[in-house]
């Protein structure tokens, strides 16, 4: 049931139906209402104006006796039949001497709108429950030395006739909304149909693309602008998908490679050494020792893999702590100073401030490692890595620079992708996996902080890192530049 | 929801509440058979019935002293007041032929004009409900009430009060009344004893019409003109009632001979005092010939050629 109620179709359907219906009701009750009101007025007028012309004429002599003749009794009933209601006429003793139905001739009155017409106060009412027409009025004397109301005149009437011909009026209203709300159900149910088939249509579509045909195109199926939208929306995001699935892909591929790479020099190597007769004994040494760095290079892609598929889960698993950012680097450099200095590199530390920051310290160890590590790597000879720290009050800023052999532009935007290495044959020697930077910068980002790098060919590489002072985890941490 | 729901039910107890307190006041049916003592309203000059307990075990004595204690001081509420004027004491009262005459002191003479009516309706009124009472007479120090032009009030019956308009107490007048019917065989007219209620604003002919057209009340009585016809007007005039039926009248006979249609209606109607004929019209013509036999342009006359036997009283409302 709550499906149904859910249902586009269905809302539209009733929404056309109560816009169509609702003011006709409306204006069924406003008409018969004006209607019944207006008669009854005009009519509460007439008989307001006749009993007042009667009430004159009545009034002509002191006692009402008097000017009860016959004729004018006659008179009276004649007005009472015409509007079809009653006239009573009650003396001062609060008798009534006329009465056009003749019934209550005689009897005495009490009646708070008679004794207040004696003191020469009107009284009119339409009852709406009852629907009768009332209207009392003094007769007055004006002979003499003051008014004197003498008696007093009573005319009340039902209103059936007002009641019957309102009663066709609601017939007829009646018949015209049975009609229309049969005729708009109709009209409603169609054209919800029509307004709902091109998002049927649309759900036909996306519905092959559920079943697995994901190359579907579906950026061209035009519906309403807000569908549209939707649907050109998916479209990329099935885009990227598709995207993604093949980087993925792509991914696997290049692992296979890289790890088959180590494994095929292990191969060469032992091969050699198994196929030859009386291998001498440095021969062994050094082919085994070539062997030994070929393990341990897979041994570190594999590690870096490890690190890599560890950090693409890590949102749940970061530790973050108060961390002094100037100890850390102060660390980091005192474990690298020996390599430095074999290749006599001067490592300079710039720091320009005190910086304590919730950061995870482990991962942030092993990111700005990273960095010095290569800074050191790729530099020249008795070069120069200078290593700076400042911060603001929302971020803290790490930069490390080198004088070495830089980083082709064309290379630039490729240099955090996995696996990717400009000098292929370079970081073979020096070890690489080619995962150092994409691991440093999954880091950072981690971190909610952005990482650049700028670098000139023979002159050297700088690397910026920018991280919030403050881990905000709630909203994603996502801070405007 | 939970809002809503709370704010119904105090809605309607607050009406209820309302409905209860506004008691009995005027356009209230009476019931039937219930005692009502005629107080006076607070804040209009009017009469105000308030239901009362009577032990009718009681001797007669008693139970008019005890009506007349509630009357002098037992008007506690709000909305009434004693219709007793303070200046008045009653000083004795006799029971004759039905008559009850209550004797007051002198002020009673110089109550002003309405509170005199007034308080002579609620003793009217109240006292004539006693079963042994049927009129009511005021003697003011053993001599018959004469009003201001010098008439004689008299003895007066309940009905004798009146609020003309058509909400007040009086709004329903009750009748008896011989209405004509006929049998499953439409070969005459039989009467049927009803009684009819119906309100003031309208005149017993009107009424005595309507409840032809609806119908008797046996089942061994047959209608003789058909339950849908429409009274269109009906009046008197100088003994002549004048009766104007649609054309429903004309174009369904339910009786074989047109004299059973129109003599059910011209010997029901000329059963009312001072109408001695009846002349018939549809849709405001008279120039007809009912069934294409019966003339109905000149007068009718109460015609006893059609009376079979009369058949067992029974009770009909406006």
């Amino acid at each position: 049931m709550k499906k149904l109620f859910n249902s586009l179709r269905f809302r539209f359907t009733v929404c056309f139906l109560l816009i169509g219906i609702l003011p006709v009701i409306l204006l069924h009750v406003i008409v018969v209402n004006t209607y019944e009101s207006s008669l009854i007025n005009k009519r509460m007028i007439e008989i307001r104006q006749r009993c007042n012309m009667i009430s004159a004429s009545l009034g002509e002599n002191q006692s009402i006796q008097k000017s009860l003749t016959k004729e004018m009794a006659d008179v009276l009933n004649w007005y009472s039949d015409a509007y079809g209601g009653r006239l009573l006429v009650v003396d001062n003793q609060y008798k009534v001497v006329h009465d056009s139905f003749l019934a209550d001739l005689g009897k005495t009155v009490v009646s708070d709108a008679v004794f207040s017409a004696f003191l020469g106060k009107e009284y009119q009412s339409f009852q709406s429950e009852t629907k009768f027409l009332e209207y009392v009025i003094p007769v007055t004397y004006n002979g003499g030395t003051e008014k004197t109301v003498t008696s007093v005149l009573v005319f009340s009437s039902t209103t059936d006739w007002i009641q019957e011909s309102l009663s066709r009026v609601k017939q007829a209203m009646s018949l015209i909304e049975v009609i229309l709300f049969i005729v708009m159900s109709v009209v409603a149910i169609y054209i919800s149909y029509l307004i709902t088939r091109p998002v049927k249509a649309v759900a036909y579509e996306v519905e092959k693309l559920r079943a697995g045909h994901l190359d579907h195109d579906i950026s061209n199926i035009r519906s309403y602008k807000e569908i549209d939208d939707i649907m050109e929306a998916t479209s990329q995001v099935i885009d990227n998908y598709r995207m993604m699935e093949e980087s993925q892909e792509q991914f696997v591929s290049n692992v296979s490679h890289e790890l088959r790479t180590p494994m095929t020099s292990i191969r060469v190597l032992s091969d050699s050494l198994i196929g030859q007769k009386n291998v001498p004994e440095e021969m062994y040494q050094e082919f085994l020792s070539d062997i030994s760095v070929e393990i341990d290079r897979e041994s570190r892609i594999i590690e870096d893999l490890l690190s890599m598929s560890r950090l693409a889960h890590a949102e749940d698993s970061m530790n973050v702590s108060t961390v002094s950012i100037n100890d850390m680097v102060l660390n980091i450099l005192k474990t690298l100073k020996p390599i430095a200095e074999k290749r006599d590199i001067e490592l300079v530390y710039e720091s320009f401030r005190a910086v304590s920051a919730d950061v995870d310290e482990i991962k942030l160890n092993q990111a700005f490692s990273n960095l010095i590590e290569n800074a050191i790597k790729y530099d020249r000879d008795s070069g120069m890595v200078k290593v700076s720290l400042d911060a603001d009050h929302e971020y803290f800023y790490f930069r490390v620079s080198d004088n070495g052999v830089g980083i082709p532009e064309e290379a630039l935007p490729h240099i955090f992708d996995r696996f990717y290495r400009v000098d292929k044959a370079r970081s073979r020697e020096t070890g690489g996996t080619g995962l150092g930077l994409s691991i440093t910068k999954q880091i950072i980002l981690l971190h909610f902080g952005v990482i650049k790098a700028e670098s000139k060919v023979d002159e050297g590489t700088t690397f910026t890192v920018r991280i919030p002072l403050k881990h905000v985890e709630e909203t994603g941490g996502r801070k405007k530049s | 929801m939970k809002h809503r729901k709370r704010l119904t039910s105090i809605l309607s107890l607050l009406l209820l509440a309302a409905v209860l307190l506004s008691g009995c006041g005027r356009g209230d049916a009476l019931k039937e058979g219930a005692f009502y003592i005629y107080f006076k309203n607070s804040t209009k000059r009017e009469l105000f019935p308030v239901e009362a307990v009577i032990d009718e075990q009681a001797s007669f004595d008693s139970r008019i002293a005890s009506v007349w204690k509630h009357m002098v001081s037992g008007a506690d509420h709000a909305e009434y007041t004693s219709p007793v004027p303070a200046t008045v004491s009653l000083k004795n009262y006799t029971l004759q032929n039905n008559n009850l005459n209550l004797n007051f002191d002198q002020p009673y003479l110089s109550l002003s004009s309405p509170n005199e009516v007034l308080f002579r309706a609620s003793l009217v009124k109240t006292f004539t409900q006693f079963p042994e009472i049927q009129t009511v007479e005021i003697s003011v120090e053993n001599q018959p009430l004469v009003l201001s032009n010098g008439s004689v009030v008299g003895p007066m019956k309940g009905s004798d009060c009146i609020d003309v308009l058509a909400t007040g107490l009086n709004a329903y007048s009750e009748t008896v009344m011989d209405l004509y019917f006929t049998n499953e065989t439409a070969d005459g007219l039989i009467s049927e004893s009803v009684r009819i209620r119906y309100n003031n604003t309208i005149p017993l002919e009107q009424a005595v019409v309507r409840n032809l057209i609806n119908g008797p009340e046996s089942a061994d009585l047959y209608p003789t003109i058909p339950n849908d016809t429409k009274l269109i007007s009906v009046s008197t005039k100088n003994g002549t009632c004048y009766v104007n039926l649609n054309e429903v009248f004309l174009n369904r006979a339910m009786v074989s001979r047109p004299e059973i249609a129109v003599y059910s209606l011209v010997n029901s109607l000329t059963e009312i005092v001072g109408i001695n004929a009846v002349s018939i019209s549809v849709n405001g013509s008279s120039n007809v010939m009912f069934m294409d036999q019966f003339d109905l342009s000149a007068p009718l006359y109460r015609n006893t050629n059609f009376d079979l036997i009369q058949a067992e009283p029974s009770e009909s409302a406006e």
